[in-house]
């Protein structure tokens, strides 16, 4: 589900099943041409659909990131924290395509060119989610 | 005293004077208004028309698809990937749905959707336990989608069409192979 389709009695409902939170980055420079920017955000909502479709009970999409900026670690640090200090146990960052991220950060799982396919996608999450429970 | 009544005259003038420009305006604003709303509406009744008529127009996959043949089925179900034409608005678009297939004993072939009646995640077949399961919050079901646990109602299905050996999918329909 994307954050728009909750209001606070689906929430209060709700809120229990929806453990895993994704956060679009579209990492932008300004650099692009509108072109370039369509192709970057149409790829990017393919990667999205390829777990808000399957996931859409227990993922929540997030507003994205849009533009790539300094202190990137040390401000999705924060957001991480604070978005568990709601209630979500897991946080994804999923990347437009060809957005290399290089410094160090905090998600559980980065989903970017290295897993660019539906199907390793789906694992990658559905094998975060073993883990936690195995972990239990 | 007199002040006051002849004010008071004068005030019953100066209102019935305003009365009758009003009613004058009133008649030039409803003659003049009413004439401009006619030719308004006259031009913007078909465009907002156009506008919200493809709005309120639910957003419908046509008809049925042809998915497979039936000599491909058997009792195990397995997962078809099929896309439909759908029309919303003025979006046309031709989004990829999945359905699992199977012939059940009797030879009928059905088709359930694969949206799970818990919370909307995709189940998956896991034919060592043959059962529908889902992989967000564990609901299970039969290979008929009726719903064993955590999901309130049964898997949907599709309305199937078989012709000349051949498999068509239609419309999302609630599950009745579960109350039979
Ligand atoms: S969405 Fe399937 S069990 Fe919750």
């Amino acid at each position: 589900m994307k954050f728009t389709d909750f209001n606070q009695s689906i929430w209060n409902e709700t809120s229990a099943y929806y453990d895993t939170c994704v956060i679009p980055y579209s990492g932008l420079t300004g650099n692009e041409t509108p072109p370039r920017v369509v192709q970057l955000l149409s790829g990017l909502k393919e990667r999205l659909e390829w777990i808000e479709v399957p996931f859409k009970g227990r993922v929540i999409t997030y507003p994205a990131l849009q533009y790539c900026f300094e202190g990137f670690s040390e401000f999705t640090n924060y957001l991480i924290n604070n978005l568990r200090s709601v209630g979500f146990k897991f946080v994804i960052l999923v990347v437009a395509p060809s957005v290399i991220i290089k410094q160090e950060c905090a998600f559980d799982l980065v989903i970017d060119d290295r897993n660019d396919d539906s199907a390793k996608c789906k694992e990658e999450i559905l094998q975060l989610w073993r883990k936690d429970v195995s972990n239990l | 005293m007199s002040d006051g009544i002849a004010k008071g005259h004068d005030q019953h003038t100066e209102q019935s004077n305003h009365k009758k420009e009003m009613s004058r305006r009133q008649f030039l604003t409803y003659t003049l208004g009413a004439t401009g709303g006619f030719l308004a509406a006259g031009i913007t009744i078909p465009m907002i028309r156009f506008a919200v008529d493809p709005l309120l127009e639910k957003g419908e996959a046509t008809d049925f698809v042809k998915v497979t043949e039936v000599s491909k089925l058997t009792t195990t179900p397995i997962e078809i990937r099929f896309q439909v034409n759908q029309v919303d608005g003025w979006v046309e678009s031709n989004p990829e749905l999945i359905a699992w297939l199977r012939k059940d004993e009797a030879g009928n072939v059905t088709a359930l959707s694969p949206v799970c009646k818990h919370l909307g995640c995709t189940v998956n077949f896991v034919s060592t336990d043959n059962k529908y399961e889902c992989p967000c919050h564990g609901a299970q079901y039969t290979n008929e989608g009726k719903n064993l646990k955590v999901a309130p109602l049964p898997l949907d299905e599709y309305s199937v069409k078989v012709d000349n050996g051949s498999v068509y999918l239609g419309q999302i329909i609630p599950n009745h192979l579960t109350s039979k």
